[in-house]
């Protein structure tokens, strides 16, 4: 009876409604993953069902470690430099008084997450395509235009261009939760501006950027159109490849398989950099006692 | 004299309009309506334009988003229902359509303006009913700007050529469904069932470093060859249209020697009736469209060949235009079932052995 009591029973028909938009098309997807492959047939599904993890088996050929570490790697750098972007402005709209400048600044991070994604690649497109700072970015890391290496580049820039106003948005919350006399104490008590964020703000809210930090990533990883249209086919993350199973090649079975890789393979690694950017100093004093 | 709007006289102007409203409907709706799920882009103003030689239906437009495949996955998602009526593709896609037995038979009894086009050119089931009303020829083939490619190019082995470093636009693996490399395999001497000689050409491509982009869609294509990004590009003969008529030098490669390497794939792009739908009127629309008038302003609007043996053939696409004894020279249709079959491993071939080395 107790147990009853304690179920927040309004939360109940969203959780609901959640569970079964997110587990039973999941589920339908991890079926379809296990069936065979009949190619030419929309769907590319043998009549009947056979279990088999060839479709999933596909994917462990060394060529696919490419693409893995594409979609990891660029994101974990886009993800890096965004928030470590977003930080001082996210930080001076949640503490400075309201002013236009504040409220000018706080319009255009709306207006640019409002822009389309597609306008904004193509923007990145032209703005560091041949005719546009290509030829720096090549001259820069002392390579070819046609380096993988500067188009590598060129997509973490769209991800960067594409990450930054959500994380300063998201950031803005964290910050405000802390009251601004925590800092004020500390350098009355003779800390200088530096000390007093580093020492008092930083640790109080580390909690909250490491989440702003995990949900970018994820929106990272999953990135669909800035690596297709500015990968140029060199940088392809999983996403596009997921997509092209599904509707390029009507291979149903190869493109759940992968969906189903990548989100275990995006769970692990959010698992992972949770673990680290979650609260690194008492995990620290953890081990050491 | 003056114009007061009153409270009384601007109900009474509401309640009017209230009243036309149902009796413009009634009037709109005196045709019956067709989903017709058809290209963007020009293709679209084409078809639009062409609305005033039919009187059958209104349409109901749905715009392809990606290639021409992902209307099946689409199709298929939302089976029993069946939500379009006519389907604007090519010839893989209806293979794969006629595959799963989603289409109607078209005939001349029911469609007059059939009787007018190259039996060759529809699709048939297994039992030889046509499937498809074609509506234009399209071929697909290699073709380069003369302002910015530093040489003429003759052979295919010139693609190899130091001098085009990062010049080639090659299109994905899924693009064309893979025209471009049974094009190469045809010009070394393979075919879609021996595409050993292409992946040992496209290979050596990749590690020459002349691929400067690899094109998800035909509009990167275009793209990159207008803007000067490129100078080198496979696409279809439309395209090259389109950039010509922008002003620009390009030479299609159209009817090349046959020693050079370079053929072009024949790919036939029309409209296909979906079982389920409102069949009748989608067969009596897409007839109208393919009459010899609407076929030829088509055709000349797309640049593209006309279907319609009574249709008239725009002079500046006498480039694509082929003669019986060129079509044998210089083209090939491809195998569209064995291209279906093979796609799947193809693009998996494509991650695994060429998208690493470029």
């Amino acid at each position: 009876m107790k147990t009853w009591r304690r179920i927040n029973w309004p939360i109940m028909p969203p959780l609901i409604a959640v569970a079964c938009l997110l587990v039973f098309p999941l589920m339908i997807v991890l079926s379809l993953s296990t069936r065979q492959v009949a190619p030419g047939q929309v769907g590319g599904i043998v009549g009947g069902y056979q279990l088999t993890l060839d479709n999933y088996l596909t994917f462990f050929h060394p060529a696919y470690l490419r693409y893995v570490t594409d979609t990891l790697w660029l994101s974990l750098i886009a993800t890096t430099i965004a928030v470590l972007a977003a930080y001082p402005v996210a930080y001076w709209l949640a503490v400075a008084p309201s002013s236009w400048r504040r409220r000018l600044t706080i319009v255009a991070l709306i207006v640019v997450l409002y822009a389309s994604a597609v306008v904004k690649v193509y923007g990145v497109s032209i703005a560091l395509g041949p005719m546009g700072l290509r030829g720096s970015i090549a001259e820069f890391w002392g390579v070819g235009m046609n380096n993988r290496l500067v188009t590598s580049t060129v997509v973490v820039v769209g991800l960067i261009n594409f990450l930054t106003p959500i994380a300063t948005l998201m950031m803005v919350a964290p910050f405000q939760q802390i009251s601004p006399s925590l800092s004020a104490a500390a350098q009355s008590l003779g800390a200088n501006r530096l000390t007093a964020h580093l020492t008092v703000i930083i640790p109080l809210c580390r909690a909250g950027i490491s989440q702003v930090f995990m949900l970018v990533y994820a929106a990272s990883v999953s990135a669909f159109v800035i690596p297709l249209v500015l990968g140029r086919g060199q940088v392809a993350f999983l996403s596009n490849l997921v997509y092209a199973r599904f509707s390029e090649v009507a291979d149903f079975p190869g493109g759940a398989a992968l969906s189903i890789l990548l989100l275990l393979i995006t769970l692990c690694v959010t698992l992972g950099l949770g673990w680290i950017v979650g609260n690194p100093a008492a995990k620290w004093r953890g081990y050491r006692s | 004299m003056t114009h007061c709007i009153h409270r009384r006289n601007f109900l009474a102007g509401i309640s009017g309009v209230a009243a036309a409203g149902p009796l413009n409907f009634a009037l709109a709706d005196e045709k019956p309506t067709i989903t017709l799920v058809e290209w963007g882009g020009r293709t679209r103003e084409s078809i639009a334009a062409l609305q005033k030689y039919q009187s059958v239906a209104n349409l109901r437009w749905e715009l392809h988003a990606g290639g021409a495949a992902a209307i099946v996955a689409k199709i298929r998602a939302a089976k029993p229902a069946v939500n379009y009526d006519v389907v604007a593709a090519w010839s893989p896609v209806f293979v794969t359509m006629i595959n799963e037995d989603w289409l109607e038979t078209v005939t001349p009894e029911e469609m007059p303006n059939l009787a007018d086009i190259p039996a060759g050119l529809f699709i048939r089931d297994a039992s030889g009913a046509a499937k498809t009303v074609p509506r234009e020829i399209n071929p697909h083939m290699w073709g380069y700007r003369q302002d910015r490619a530093p040489f003429e190019i003759r052979r295919l082995q010139d693609l190899l050529d130091k001098r085009l470093k990062g010049q080639i636009v090659f299109p994905g693996p899924v693009l064309n469904t893979s025209t471009q490399m049974i094009s190469i395999a045809r010009g070394l001497g393979g075919s879609e069932e021996n595409m050993k000689p292409a992946w040992e050409f496209v290979k050596e491509l990749a590690k020459s470093g002349n691929i400067g982009r690899v094109a998800s869609s035909d509009a990167e294509v275009n793209n990159s060859l207008t803007s000067g990004e490129t100078s080198v590009g496979f696409g279809a003969a439309s395209h090259f249209m389109r950039i010509a008529d922008a002003g620009l030098p390009v030479t299609p490669l159209a009817k090349m020697p046959a020693d050079s390497g370079f053929k072009a794939a024949i790919a036939m792009q029309g409209w296909c009736i979906l079982k389920g739908g409102n069949t009748k009127v989608a067969k009596a629309w897409a007839n109208a469209m393919v009459a010899p008038e609407p076929n030829s302003q088509h055709a000349a609007h797309n640049g593209v060949l006309p279907v319609n043996a009574k249709s008239s053939v725009p002079p500046r696409i006498a480039a694509i235009r082929y003669s019986n004894d060129e079509l044998a020279a210089h083209t090939y249709t491809p195998n569209w079932k064995v291209v279906s079959r093979e796609l799947p491993n193809w693009t998996q071939r494509w991650e695994r052995e060429i998208a690493p080395l470029l």
